[in-house]
C-alpha cells in the first residue's frame, strides 16, 4: 500500500460528512466501502463483531458514569455558584469576569468529562453576565469556548478515554497526564486575557468596586460540593476502595446526591439526566465502534503501517515530523470535529509517532490540545456552536472572532508540551503509572 | 501468491514472538513463497476476545486464539484454559499436543476453522502485595485478580476471592490494595513490572492458558493441497519449538525474579504444587458436564500425559 | 403516515426509558460491588460482568432515540450556510445515507446475533452467560434505528418542519468532546 492511499478514504469521508450525516454513519459507510472494494465481503462482518464488542467493553462503562456525573451537576446551580465565587474573589483583578470564567471552567472540568457541556454550563451564566458588565462580546465568547475545552484535558475526560481505547494506552496514566497541561492552559488563557485587555482596554469595563470580605468566605461554600466530589473520586482510587472504573460510579452517585441535597433532583430532571446520559452513551459507543472498524479496514490494507514507514524513513528529524503532524492536525481541526480526529486520524498517525520514539501518553495529551483547537476554530467548532445555542441573540461573527483569538494560547501550549514533555509526563511518572 | 493476515493478541516484544516469526518464515520457504503470512501483533487488527468470531466469519484469515477467550464458545477449551490444564513438562506437553491435534482439527472444522498449532503460556506465578501463596491457609480470604470463568472457579476452590479487573487496572489496584494478589504468566511478568507494587512472587508450578493458531476455512481452501501439507508440517514442528522456547524463557524469567528480589520469591515444593494441582482440578467438575463428548476426549488426552 | 411517525416516536420513548433505567442499574451494581468488597470483604463475581451486559442494552436501546433527537454528532456547517432549496436536498441525502447505514448495520448485527444462537456460545466472563440472552437486543435496537431513519426521511421528503427540528438537539450540548 502506498503511504498516501488513505487520502481517497479521507476525501470520501469529507464528502459524506459535508452532507451533515452523523459522523459515525459517515465513518461506517466510508470504511464499509473500502472493505468491500479492497478486501472482500468477509471484512465487513467485523462491523457487527465490533458493535457488540464495544457495547460490552469494560472500559466503556466509565462513559455513562462520567456523563451521568456531569449531567447531574449540570442540573444544579453549582456552575452558577462557581462563577459567582470566582467573580467575588477576583473582584479587583483586571478582567475579573473572563478570568473567573476560566477558573470556573477548570473547576467544573474536574467533575465533567466533556468540553461542550463545560462550555454550555459555565457559558450560559458567564457570557450574559460579562456582556451585561460591559465586556466585548468576542472576549466573552472566546474565553468561554476556550475555557470549556478544559473539560477534556482536566480529568475525567471522555476523549482521553476514547484515545486510550483506540491506542490501547493506560487511561489512568492519560488522566494523570492531563492535570499538568490543564493547569498550564488555565495560566495561558488567563495571560491571554490580561494581554488582550492591556493592548485594548476597550474590551473590558472599568474596575468594579472592592468586595466585602464576609461575602468572600460565604461564596466559597459553592466550591465545597465540587471539591468533595473530586476528593471522593480520587480518594476512592488511591485508598484502594475502588478501581478507576468504580470510581466513576462513586462520582456519579456523589453528583446525584449533591443534586438531591440541593433540591435540584426533581422527577422530570432525573428523567432528563438519564435520557441524556443514555443518548450520549449510544452516540459515543457507535462512534467508537465505527471508528475502530475504519481503523481495522485501514490496518488490513496496511495503510497506517505504510504511513509510519514512510514518515520514519523521511530524512527529517523527529521533531520536524511532529511539527508537520501538528500543522496537519490544526488544518484538519478546522473542518473535522474532535471525535472524527480521534477515530479517523489518530489510528493512522499513532504507529508512526510511537516508532519515532515518542511517548503514547504524551501524544494523547498533544492530540487532546489539538482537538481543543478543533473545537474552537472556525468554520466547524463544536464549542462555538454550543455557545450560539445557549446565549440568546449571540452573533456568530462575534463567536468566531472570539474563538480565533484563543487558538493562540492553545498553540503556545502545544509548543510548551513539545519542548517540555514533562509538563504532561511528570505526574504519571511520579505516581508510577508509567 | 496468497497473503495471510494473522491477528495476534500479544505484543511483538513478548517471549512467544520468535517462534511465530520462525513459523511465518518457514511457511513462506516451504511453499516457495506462494503463501506469505503477515503477523499483526498487539491486537492491532482484532482484539483478543473477538478473534474467534473474526476468523470464523472471515473478517481476518487467521489468528491466535487464547483458550480463555474462546472457551465460552468452544467449551472444550475450558480444559486448556484452566490452571494446571496442559502438562508443564516440555516433552509431555508436545506429546499431548500431537494427540490432541486430530480432536481439535475435527471439531474446529465444524466451526469453519482450521487448526494449525499451539503456543503454551508457561507456568503460573502469583504476585502479591505482602505474602507468598504456599498453602491453602495463604489463599484463604485473599483477593486475587483473575480472568475468565474457570480460573475464577479454581480460585474460589482454594478459598480465595476472585476479583475481575480489566488488565489496564491491575497495576493501580495492586498499588492501592484494591486486590492483594494477581496471577500472571511467569515469562511475561518481568515486562509488566507488577513486582514494583506486588513484590512477593510465588512460583506456583501450574500451567495455564494454551493459545491456538487457527485459520479461516475459506482462506485455507485457497491454498493448494501441496502447500497445505507443507504448512501442516511446519506447524507440527512449531509445536515443539514453541514448547522449548517457553521452557527457556521460563528459566530466564525465574532467574530474573530471583536476582531482582531474592528474598521475595518462593517456589512451591513438589508436595505443595501437587496439592494445589488437586485443589484446582477439583473445581473443574462442572466443566466435565458442560463440555460434552469433545471435552471428554480432550480431558482424557490431558490426563494421560499428566 | 402520521400513525407511523407516532409509533416510531412512542417506541423511542419506551426504549429511552429502559435505557435510562439500565444506566441506574449499572450505577447500583457497581456501588454494590464496592460496598460488598470493602464492607463485607466479599467481592461479587457478577457486578462488573453484569454491568458490561447492561451496557449492551443501554447502547442498542438508546441508538434510535439518539438519532431522533439529533444526539449523534454531525458536522452541519455547510448545511447551515445553504439556501432553503439545496438545504432540503442535502438533508434528504444525509438521511438517505443514514437509512443505508442502518440497513448495513442491521444485516451484520443480525448475522452476529444469528451466530450467537447457532453456536450457542457464552461470554468470556467470570459468570456463565449465554451470548444469545444479551444479543437479541441488537437487532431490535437497530430495526428501531432503521425505522427512525425512515420516519425522519419521510418527514423530510414531505418538507415537514419537524424533520429538521428533530434532527437538532433538544439541548445545546451536542457530542461529548
Ligand atoms: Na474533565
Ligand atoms: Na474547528
Amino acid at each position: 500500500m502506498e503511504p498516501l492511499s488513505f487520502l481517497p478514504f479521507f476525501a470520501l469521508l469529507l464528502v459524506l460528512l459535508a452532507t451533515g450525516t452523523p459522523v459515525a454513519v459517515a465513518t461506517g459507510l466510508a470504511a464499509s466501502l473500502g472493505a468491500l472494494v479492497f478486501i472482500g465481503q468477509g471484512a465487513l462482518t467485523q462491523l457487527g463483531v465490533l458493535l457488540f464488542a464495544q457495547a460490552s467493553n469494560f472500559v466503556l462503562l466509565m462513559v455513562p458514569l462520567f456523563i451521568l456525573m456531569g449531567e447531574a451537576l449540570g442540573a444544579t446551580r453549582i456552575g452558577r455558584d462557581l462563577f459567582t465565587a470566582a467573580q467575588i474573589w477576583l473582584g479587583r483583578v483586571p478582567g475579573a469576569l473572563p478570568i473567573g470564567t476560566i477558573f470556573s471552567c477548570a473547576g467544573f472540568a474536574a467533575v465533567c468529562g466533556s468540553s461542550p457541556v463545560t462550555a454550555a454550563t459555565i457559558g450560559s451564566v458567564a457570557v450574559p453576565e460579562m456582556m451585561r458588565k460591559g465586556y466585548a462580546p468576542r472576549l466573552a465568547f472566546g474565553v468561554t469556548a476556550a475555557g470549556g475545552t478544559l473539560g477534556i484535558l482536566i480529568p475525567p475526560s471522555v476523549s482521553l478515554i476514547l484515545y486510550g481505547i483506540i491506542t490501547e494506552t493506560s487511561i489512568g496514566a492519560l488522566f494523570m497526564a492531563g492535570i499538568g497541561p490543564g493547569l498550564m492552559l488555565v495560566t495561558l488563557l488567563s495571560l491571554t486575557v490580561f494581554y488582550l485587555i492591556w493592548r485594548n482596554p476597550g474590551l473590558a469595563p472599568a474596575r468594579s468596586a472592592p468586595i466585602d470580605t464576609s461575602e468572600r468566605w460565604t461564596s466559597l461554600k459553592s466550591v465545597i460540593p465540587v471539591s468533595l466530589l473530586v476528593v471522593a473520586v480520587l480518594g476512592s482510587i488511591y485508598t484502594g476502595i475502588a478501581t478507576a472504573t468504580e470510581a466513576a460510579a462513586v462520582g456519579a452517585f456523589g453528583a446525584l446526591l449533591i443534586a438531591f441535597l440541593l433540591g435540584s433532583l426533581k422527577r422530570e430532571v432525573m428523567r432528563r439526566i438519564l435520557d441524556n446520559t443514555a443518548r450520549t452513551t449510544a452516540m459515543f459507543v457507535l462512534l467508537v465502534a465505527t471508528g475502530l472498524f475504519s481503523a481495522f479496514v485501514l490496518s488490513r490494507l496496511g495503510i497506517p503501517q505504510a504511513t509510519a514507514q514512510a514518515i520514519v524513513g523521511l530524512d527529517v528529524p523527529p521533531w520536524g515530523v511532529m511539527i508537520a503532524i501538528n500543522v496537519l492536525l490544526v488544518g484538519l481541526g478546522m473542518f473535522l470535529d474532535p471525535m472524527s480526529i480521534l477515530v479517523i486520524v489518530v489510528p493512522v498517525l499513532f504507529p508512526a509517532v510511537v516508532q519515532l520514539g515518542y511517548d503514547p501518553v504524551w501524544f494523547g495529551i498533544l492530540v487532546t490540545l489539538q482537538i481543543e483547537i478543533a473545537a474552537i476554530s472556525p468554520p466547524v467548532g463544536f464549542n462555538l456552536f454550543v455557545l450560539r445555542t445557549v446565549v440568546a441573540d449571540a452573533r456568530m461573527a462575534d463567536i468566531i472572532r472570539g474563538g480565533l483569538i484563543f487558538v493562540a494560547p492553545l498553540l503556545v501550549g502545544i509548543a510548551i508540551l513539545m519542548i517540555w514533555p514533562d509538563v504532561a509526563l511528570f505526574l504519571p511518572r511520579m505516581m508510577d503509572l508509567k | 501468491q496468497t497473503k495471510i493476515d494473522m491477528t495476534i493478541f500479544h505484543a511483538e516484544g513478548a517471549p512467544w514472538t520468535p517462534t511465530e516469526k520462525w513459523w511465518a518464515q518457514e511457511v513462506e520457504k516451504a511453499t516457495e513463497g506462494r503463501v506469505k503470512v503477515q503477523l499483526h501483533f498487539g491486537g492491532s487488527l482484532v482484539p483478543l476476545n473477538e478473534t474467534l468470531r473474526a476468523v470464523r466469519n472471515g473478517a481476518v484469515p487467521a489468528g491466535l486464539l487464547s483458550s480463555a477467550a474462546a472457551a465460552g464458545q468452544l467449551r472444550y477449551l475450558g480444559y486448556t484454559e484452566a490452571l494446571t490444564g496442559v502438562p508443564t513438562d516440555t516433552g509431555k506437553l508436545v506429546a499431548s499436543l500431537n494427540e490432541l491435534r486430530p480432536v481439535l482439527e475435527k471439531n474446529m472444522a465444524e466451526q469453519g476453522l482450521v487448526y494449525l498449532w499451539s503456543q503454551p503460556a508457561g507456568e503460573l506465578i502469583s504476585l502479591c502485595r505482602n505474602k507468598f501463596l504456599k498453602s491453602p491457609a495463604d489463599w484463604k480470604g485473599t483477593k486475587v485478580r483473575t480472568a475468565g470463568r474457570w480460573q475464577s472457579e479454581q480460585i474460589k476452590a482454594v478459598g480465595a476471592s476472585p476479583q475481575a479487573l480489566d488488565p489496564s487496572e491491575i497495576y493501580l489496584a495492586l498499588q492501592n490494595g484494591t486486590v492483594d494478589c494477581t496471577l500472571s504468566v511467569g515469562i511475561l511478568a518481568p515486562s509488566l513490572k507488577l513486582e514494583q507494587v506486588a513484590p512477593k512472587v510465588t512460583f506456583l508450578r501450574q500451567s495455564n492458558n494454551l493459545s491456538l493458531f487457527v485459520m479461516n476455512k475459506d482462506a485455507w481452501a485457497k491454498i493448494s493441497p501441496k502447500d497445505q501439507e507443507a504448512i501442516k508440517r511446519v506447524s507440527m514442528e512449531a509445536d515443539k519449538r514453541a514448547a522449548q522456547a517457553v521452557a527457556d524463557a521460563q528459566a530466564a524469567g525465574e532467574a530474573f525474579f530471583k536476582k531482582a528480589q531474592a528474598d521475595n520469591t518462593y517456589k512451591l515444593s513438589d508436595a505443595e504444587a501437587e496439592q494445589l494441582r488437586k485443589d484446582f482440578a477439583a473445581a473443574l467438575k462442572p466443566l466435565d458436564g458442560e463440555s460434552g463428548e469433545v471435552g471428554k476426549q480432550v480431558k482424557a488426552v490431558l490426563d494421560k500425559h499428566r | 403516515m402520521r400513525r407511523f411517525h407516532a409509533f416510531v416516536e412512542a417506541v423511542n420513548g419506551w426504549f429511552l426509558t429502559f435505557s435510562g433505567v439500565a444506566v441506574l442499574l449499572v450505577l447500583v451494581g457497581i456501588l454494590w460491588e464496592i460496598v460488598s468488597r470493602n464492607v463485607f470483604g466479599l467481592p461479587t463475581s457478577w457486578a462488573l460482568d453484569a454491568s458490561r451486559f447492561a451496557l449492551v442494552f443501554i447502547f442498542f436501546l438508546a441508538l434510535a432515540p439518539a438519532l431522533q433527537s439529533g444526539s449523534h454528532v454531525a458536522v452541519d456547517i455547510l448545511y447551515e450556510y445553504l439556501p432553503a432549496g439545496p438545504k432540503r436536498a442535502m438533508q434528504i441525502v444525509a438521511l438517505l445515507l443514514v437509512v443505508g447505514f442502518a440497513l448495513l448495520l442491521l444485516w451484520y448485527v443480525w448475522q452476529e446475533t444469528y451466530e450467537a444462537f447457532l453456536y450457542d456460545g457464552s461470554f468470556t466472563a467470570t459468570i456463565p452467560v449465554k451470548m444469545k440472552t444479551i444479543y437479541w437486543v441488537g437487532p431490535l435496537g437497530v430495526v428501531q434505528f432503521l425505522l427512525t431513519a425512515v420516519s425522519l426521511l419521510l418527514r423530510s421528503l414531505q418538507a415537514d418542519p419537524l424533520a429538521r427540528r428533530q434532527a437538532v438537539p433538544e439541548r445545546p450540548a451536542r457530542g461529548t468532546t
